[in-house]
């Protein structure tokens, strides 16, 4: 039996009230929120949140594939630095797939077809111009599937997928504005392949609509989903969550399927139907295992009720729609790309080092016991999910952020090691000592084109 | 092994120094120059009088040539030091220890920092090509770290804690204004102190160091040398 066998999604803590934006454009906007990466997140620090999550099981991938549509680098893979801050063996290939939003079903039925443990993560930044419809209606989001033999919940008993070369919405490489061509040809065009499909994959899976219990549908729009996944006949429409999260773009495939298993019964029939240049239905039965699985990490509707708000200037900002005036420092020198390529371990794995005769946690890792006493006597420490407390703390108004101030706390892991690191996910009046923190994989800046990737803690919520 | 110290050994028999200010129609050159004069004419000595020089700047300029080239000095060893904001202090140290060993009669230490030219706010280092994961905060940030944890620690209350750290900056701005060559020579308030804006944490303006151009120099010869100096301070 092949299917899945882990999933994990990631939200990012802040929302944008879809309400503020008309206030300020005269235009756009619309009810309910979106979810906004942080100044500090791109796709590929959010595929490792999911990611992380995914295989808090203990999965053990043997291929890792990334998706997304906002690639933080061309020419050069992105999954590698999610790769190496999941800290996968340097004998498991990771491969970006290219950046469509299909790119992120096509993992899923790579994977799925597959052999191995294969572990899928995809991730998405989507924004527009003030006051479109794809500002307010986009969301962010990451969410990661494994795929595998061993431990089932969702066994894939069918798919199928119908092909087509429209024009319904595109960007030039290197724009941040999806454009979009008229909804209702869109709509009709993803309704007929979408038909054709589902029908298609019905048949491979030998089961008819009614034995569904639920699809989700992932669709350029929620009233594209709507208007095919109503057609489907099936027991209902997973709920796509454009209220509180908005379309994510190349994430929204596999944060729909998590959500799909999150509300799945055991030995339900489940299905996900991708609209995007085309269709692609996956049909699956759930095992007995997903009884019994225990959610990794927050479910997507424990993240979705979650988070804070953003102001609108704010988002606008962190897009770089508006530009700030930057405090009057100079801007960081770019990564040294030597120096990171021998620091990996550290930079993207937070792996610290360890005394073997006192125990003692050295971050960075250092070659020379704290105590002076012993050289090149230590073992590796890996550092990412532990947590720790704030023992002191403070805000720098001056030093140069892409978005100030600075929140900057000094942190003492439970088990040992302490560590000055940047905080997020956090407003300036909200540290305190002794707030337990956790580690999360952030994009520190961007410069040269190449982004500074390292590990922040953010507070421990929920 | 043990730190013995070079008491009673060394003595400054001159000094010179610039005020400290946003000095900007003077470049590094010239407040080296000025300081080093002064201090010269203060000692009653010329440059060829002193047998060795000590540089400190922190980033001011690269070796010994930064001091060398302004005071076209021809066959000295001049050495260049930086050691944070105790590069001047650094200097000196290493002056006083090349007189106290026997290998100089004389050495002049001169500290010079030229800031105002970058156009940035407080202090920014040269930086170090690395991996990127150093932290990136002021200095005024990773000293106002200290503020919270030893209130944590010694059940300081926020209140008194800025008290007893607005006491620093009300005594140094007192002291200030009695010196000519003080970067702020007005006495300051509690309440301004308290009340000022806040840089870093809970550290205000008032709180953290200016920022100035300014150079200064001492000349150093051996303890019983001293009395037969041109200008003894001893004779």
């Amino acid at each position: 039996m092949r299917g899945i066998t882990s999933w994990g999604s990631y939200l990012p803590y802040r929302r944008l009230n879809r309400g503020e934006i008309a206030k300020l454009v005269g235009q756009g906007g619309g009810k309910g929120t979106r979810t906004v990466a942080g100044f500090d997140e791109d796709p590929t620090t959010m595929a490792v949140e999911a990611s992380r999550r995914a295989l808090q099981g203990g999965a053990d991938p043997t291929l890792f594939l990334f998706a997304t549509t906002n690639p933080a680098y061309a020419d050069k893979t992105n999954a590698t630095a999610a790769h190496a801050a999941l800290r996968l063996g340097d004998d498991v290939p990771a491969f970006d797939l290219g950046a469509s939003t299909r790119s992120a079903v096509g993992g899923l039925l790579l994977a799925a077809r597959g052999s191995g443990d294969v572990l899928v993560a995809a991730a998405d930044i989507r924004g527009g111009l003030a006051g479109s419809a794809e500002e307010a209606m986009g969301g962010d989001a990451a969410a990661a599937i494994v795929f595998g033999s061993g431990d089932v919940v969702a066994e894939l008993i069918g798919s199928a997928s119908a092909t087509h070369e429209f024009i319904d919405r595109w960007r030039a490489p290197g724009e941040s504005r999806t454009k979009v061509w008229d909804d209702k040809f869109a709509e009709t065009t993803y309704t007929k392949l979408g038909r054709q499909a589902w029908a298609a994959a019905l048949k491979s899976a030998g089961c008819q609509a009614t034995d569904v219990a639920m699809v989700a549908v992932a669709a350029p729009s929620t009233r594209i989903a709507n208007a095919v996944g109503s057609k489907f006949g099936a027991g209902a429409v997973l709920d796509d969550l454009s209220a509180t999260v908005g379309q994510t773009g190349a994430a929204q495939p596999a944060l729909l399927l998590a959500s799909l298993l999150e509300q799945a019964q055991s030995g339900q029939i489940i299905a996900l139907a991708v609209l995007a240049d085309g269709a692609d239905v996956l049909i699956f039965k759930t095992t007995e295992a997903l009884a019994s699985r225990d959610g990794r990490g927050l479910t997507v509707a424990e993240q979705a009720a979650g988070g804070a708000p953003l102001p609108y200037g704010k988002y606008l900002s962190w897009r770089g729609t508006i530009t700030v005036e930057p405090p009057r420092r100079p801007e960081p020198a770019r990564v040294s790309a030597t120096a990171a390529a021998r620091g990996e371990d550290w930079k993207f794995g937070f792996v610290a080092s360890r005394d073997q005769q006192s125990g003692q946690i050295h971050m960075p890792p250092q070659r020379v016991s704290a105590d002076g006493l012993r050289t090149d006597a230590m073992e590796p420490q890996p550092m990412s999910e532990a947590r720790g407390k704030v023992i002191t703390y403070t805000i720098d108004r001056m030093a140069y952020s892409p978005s100030p101030p600075i929140v900057f706390a000094v942190v003492d892991f439970d088990g040992g090691g302490r560590l000055p690191i940047e905080l997020c996910d956090i407003d300036a009046d909200e540290v305190e000592i002794g707030m337990p923190v956790e580690l999360t994989f952030r994009r520190l800046f961007v410069q040269d084109g190449i982004p500074n990737y390292f590990w922040k803690a953010r507070p421990v919520r929920g | 092994m043990a730190s013995h110290g070079i008491k009673d050994r060394i003595a400054i028999i001159g000094m010179g120094c610039t005020n400290f200010t946003e000095h900007w129609d003077k470049s590094l050159d010239d407040l080296a120059v000025d300081a080093a004069n002064q201090c010269f004419e203060s000692a009653g000595m010329t440059k060829d009088d002193v047998d060795a020089y000590w540089l400190g700047t922190a980033q001011g300029g690269m070796s010994g040539v930064t001091l060398a080239r302004p005071l076209q000095l021809q066959g000295k060893p001049v050495t260049r030091v930086e050691n944070y904001c105790a590069t001047g202090s650094e200097a000196l140290r290493q002056a006083c220890y090349a007189v106290a060993s026997g290998a100089y009669d004389t050495a002049m230490a001169l500290g010079v920092e030229k800031v105002k030219d970058s156009g940035f706010q407080g202090l920014n280092a040269h930086p170090v090509p690395n991996d990127g994961t150093g932290r990136t905060l002021t200095a005024a940030a990773m000293f106002s770290m200290v503020a919270p944890a030893y209130g944590n620690r010694y059940g300081v209350d926020k209140d008194t804690m800025r008290q007893a750290m607005a006491r620093v900056a009300w005594k140094n701005h007192q002291n200030g204004a009695k010196n000519s060559r003080a970067q702020f020579r007005k006495a300051v308030s509690m309440e301004t102190i308290i009340n000022s804006p806040k840089m870093a944490g809970d550290l205000g303006i008032f709180d953290c160091a200016g920022v100035a151009d300014g150079a200064a120099a001492a000349i150093i010869c051996r303890a019983e040398d001293a009395q037969s100096t041109p200008t003894s301070p001893c004779s």
